[in-house]
């Protein structure tokens, strides 16, 4: 035991020591769920999901377009919103920075040399009804009016815009768009609140408003995650502290399972930073499940009366969980070797502190015993027939097992939330939500390529500086072929001199155009542009992303990769069971093999997807499995069996409650785990595996585990 | 409600007298003052006051309320131009461009008030004030100046 305090105080001053480098380094979580596997874009995805991260759309829809825009102009005002584009002030703001600015249309038509096209349709604009929108003094052509009116459209593609607002319209039904950016998580919350309360309020046809976008649904998810996370700890907590309490009859167990596991987390979250500079938020979630096998340890270690008596089951019940996790070290996938990492040492934290405790209190040594014996004689092969019936029909399900990848299964939104981007996708002009994201050293570059490749995003508004520079030759040539009779039909003459400057992308200091480019552009060199489905492109600085798709791989790859390293889980235990107990090792190994089976088939029966998630759940599952089946056989007593059994609920009562939460990926989890957890326990019972005749004789009793079995049950 | 009544008679009065001028048809039992679509010949001065040109054109004009404008330059470059609720489109030369705009088609005068260059408009003046414009002048706060005459 000594040497167990030593060894602990060395680990923890370790772990203190990593956590200070990193504290004075600056601690760093990755929180992105792209961040989990690195796939071939998974840099450029994780720009996308970043710069997209606090932008959010209002979809407003209702049968007119007029009290649309007062909906909009009342929640604008209400919420600070500011989403209307001033186009008044964007073209004051423009007037002297035009000299490079033509419409795609016309600068097709110069490149094409239709000179006298252009002509005709400047022409025609001057003698409409038509005022210019700048002085033809310097652009007798009209062309930068010409921009102008091109650059509405392209301000948001495929909509129109009324009163600085995107509108559109489908069957009789009008829509309103509202682009929101940079919204706190806590705005968005009260936007959806407002939203929804709006919507009571109104009668039906009148107006409905719809969030859409990143923002909306992280803020909705963080706010039920919260209010669930608050609620089921509270009711975990409790339900572990009762039934600690119903297993020592005292409170005394308290202050040791708040040690031991606040020393496991600590020794944990040590070696995990001492190895990984920035771990994934994922680790933490998965490293919870640490609480329940430290609760193992120091209901065993003091129901035993200290750990010295049970420190043969507590090492087994360590190597196995050890060799559980082991294998997920080798893999290729960073979050999952910080799973392994957090677990092994917070694991092998628990067990130094549940030695190294002085066993005191009470409680010690004392486990309370079921009031009133039950009655033995047909109980066993009752209890085998009854849990057999139950494996049975549990691992029926397994035919009706699902594995699914698809982002859907991971995240599925509120009906309130889908509905609205069911009806923006509707809406969009683009179509599948592929993106193309342009890597240029500067922004004017990235325009650049983005012009080369013929998308229409943030260069359909502003051009970049070469392409302003070509115009401005295009347009001289316009003057030389058509200058003359231009003027003799208008009367205009054409300018000697160009006093009007270029508009560049990187200075603009106009609010509406700097909106256009943050939307594009939010880290302020790559440009992200929604792209239609077909589009490819052979410029390797431009990179095509589906994030659908790209989801849907990375979470096949890591569901693959936990699947592969299970089998060899499932292998390292064998090995170790067969070097504790050689030729009963099977009797083991089948309870963690059962419980595996059974706890698929409930999935399947359930109809809940198999995910890399779930999957994960399968090594926490063999690790505390085996535990109740190394303690159950390793002093066949009714004190061993109750400590079990409340280790068992005290487990439910923490991973299970995860069941009820409303994000698909821990509900998956929890009922996992529940179910995992219970077969395990099931399998661990004795009577389910016997070879050997259960009697209820005194003098059978006598001999091998037929007399740990009466003993157990406190006869 | 009264105020809207007003109004709304005020709107019946300016399309009665756009229609002693043009082609007028007239709602059946509702006040006779309404024309719903009208159409005629037009001369248009646009003054530009920065290089001050004056620039003459003519022309027909058709208008079919809420649906439809169309200002068909005849001199001394035919084209035409379209407005709709939801776009305008301009043709040359059998060539047309259409760009997304919401445009007011309800009443003529304010089809000269296009969003674009709304806040740069000092005044539009009509004449007669009420009913079809025979007259309409813009002015605009840079100096240009926009004098239409229209016949039926």
């Amino acid at each position: 035991m000594k040497t167990a305090r030593i060894v602990l105080v060395v680990l923890i001053a370790l772990a203190g020591a990593a956590l200070a480098w990193r504290v004075c380094e600056g601690l760093h979580v990755e929180t992105d769920v792209l961040a989990l596997v690195e796939t071939e874009h998974s840099g450029s995805l994780m720009e996308l999901a970043a710069g997209r991260a606090r932008q959010g759309q209002l979809l407003l829809e209702g049968g007119d377009e007029e009290q649309l825009v007062k909906v909009a102009n009342v929640l604008s005002e209400q919420f600070k919103l500011n989403t209307a584009v001033d186009f008044q002030k964007t073209l004051r703001y423009l007037a002297p920075r035009t000299r490079g600015l033509v419409s795609a249309e016309t600068r097709e038509l110069l490149r094409a040399g239709k000179f006298k096209d252009v002509a005709n349709a400047s022409a025609a604009r001057l003698f409409g009804p038509v005022p210019p929108l700048f002085s033809v003094k310097d652009d007798p052509f009209l062309l930068a009016t010409d921009y102008a009116m091109s650059m509405q459209s392209n301000l948001a593609p495929g909509w129109s815009l009324k009163d600085g607002y995107p509108v559109c319209e489908r069957g009789d039904r009008h829509f309103l768009l509202m682009q929101c950016g940079d919204l706190s998580l806590e705005k968005a919350e009260e936007i959806m609140q407002g939203a929804e309360r709006i919507n009571g309020s109104f009668a039906a046809g009148f107006a409905k408003i719809w969030c859409c976008g990143p923002v909306f649904h992280t803020a909705r998810s963080t706010s039920s995650a919260k209010r669930e996370i608050n609620l089921l700890s509270v009711i975990s907590v409790v339900l572990v502290a009762l039934l600690g309490w119903m297993l020592f009859s005292s409170w005394r167990f308290v202050p040791q399972l708040l040690v031991t596991v606040g020393v496991a987390f600590f020794v944990a979250i040590g070696a995990l930073f001492a190895f990984f500079p920035c771990p994934h938020v994922i680790t933490f979630v998965f490293g919870v499940t640490l609480i329940g096998l430290a609760v193992d340890y120091v209901y065993h270690s003091r129901s035993a009366g200290g750990a010295g008596k049970v420190l043969k089951p507590l090492t087994q019940s360590l190597a196995t969980s050890l060799a559980c996790f082991a294998p997920l070290l080798f893999a290729d996938i960073s979050a999952m070797r910080q799973m392994a990492l957090f677990t092994m040492a917070g694991l092998a934290g628990a067990y130094l502190c549940a030695l190294a405790w002085r066993p005191n209190g009470g409680d010690v040594g004392r486990v309370s015993r079921p009031a009133r014996p039950r009655a033995r004689g047909t109980r066993a092969p009752t209890f085998a027939i009854g849990a057999g019936l139950l494996v049975i029909a549990a691992m029926c399900g397994i035919c009706r097992v699902k594995v699914s990848f698809e982002p859907s299964a991971f995240y599925s939104p509120g009906k309130f939330l889908a509905e609205g981007e069911k009806r923006l996708f509707e809406l969009n002009p683009m179509g599948g939500g592929k993106f193309a994201c342009i890597k240029g050293k500067t922004l004017q570059e990235s325009l650049e390529i983005e012009e080369a490749a013929g998308l229409r995003g943030l260069s359909a508004v502003i051009p970049s500086l070469r392409r302003q520079s070509e115009n401005v030759a295009l347009v001289e040539k316009l003057k030389e072929r058509e200058g003359n009779a231009y003027t003799e039909l208008t009367g205009l003459k054409m300018p000697q001199e160009d006093t009007r400057g270029f508009l560049d992308v990187a200075n603009v200091e106009d609010e509406s155009l700097k909106k256009v480019v943050r939307s594009f552009s939010p880290r302020g060199k790559e440009i992200v542009v929604p792209c239609p489905d077909e589009f490819q492109s052979a410029d390797p600085r431009v990179v095509v992303l589906d994030p659908r798709q790209a989801a849907k791989k990375m979470f096949a790859r890591l569901f693959i990769s936990a699947g592969k390293l299970f089998y060899i889980s499932l292998a390292a235990l064998a090995v170790l069971l067969i070097v504790f107990f050689r030729k009963k090792f099977l009797d083991y190994m089948s309870g963690v093999g059962g419980a595996v089976l059974c706890t698929m088939g409930m999935l399947g029966w359930l109809g809940i997807p198999l995910t890399c998630f779930t999957l994960l759940c399968f090594f926490v599952m063999a690790g505390l499995g085996l535990d109740y089946v190394i303690f159950h056989r390793s002093k066949p007593a009714p004190e061993t069996r109750r400590t079990v059994l409340y280790s068992f609920l005290s487990s439910l009562a923490g991973f299970g409650m995860l069941a009820f939460t409303e994000f698909p990926v821990t509900r998956g989890m929890g009922v996992t785990l529940a179910f995992g957890l219970f077969f395990a326990y099931l399998y661990s019972f004795d009577e389910f595996f016997r070879r050997r005749r259960v009697t209820s004789s005194p003098e059978a009793g006598k001999q091998g585990r037929t007399k740990n079995s009466n003993a157990s049950r406190g006869e | 409600m009264c105020k809207r009544r007003t109004v709304l008679l005020a709107a019946l009065t300016v399309l009665c007298v756009v229609a002693a001028g043009g082609t007028v048809a007239v709602t059946p039992g509702s006040d006779a003052a309404l024309p719903e679509t009208a159409s005629g010949t037009f001369i248009q001065r646009k003054t530009l006051a920065d290089v001050e040109v004056t620039i003459t054109s003519t022309g027909t004009f058709r208008f079919e309320k809420g649906r439809l404008f169309e200002w068909r330059t005849l001199k001394p470059l035919p084209s035409t131009f379209t407005a709709t609720p939801t776009n305008y489109a301009i043709t040359v030369n059998g060539k047309t461009s259409t760009r997304n705009l919401k445009s007011n088609v309800d009443e003529i005068a304010k089809i000269f008030e296009i969003k674009e260059v709304k806040e740069f408009v000092k005044s539009v003046k009509s004449e007669p004030q009420v009913g079809f414009p025979n007259k309409v002048t813009v002015e605009f706060k840079n100096g240009d100046r926009l004098d239409i005459e229209m016949k039926r």
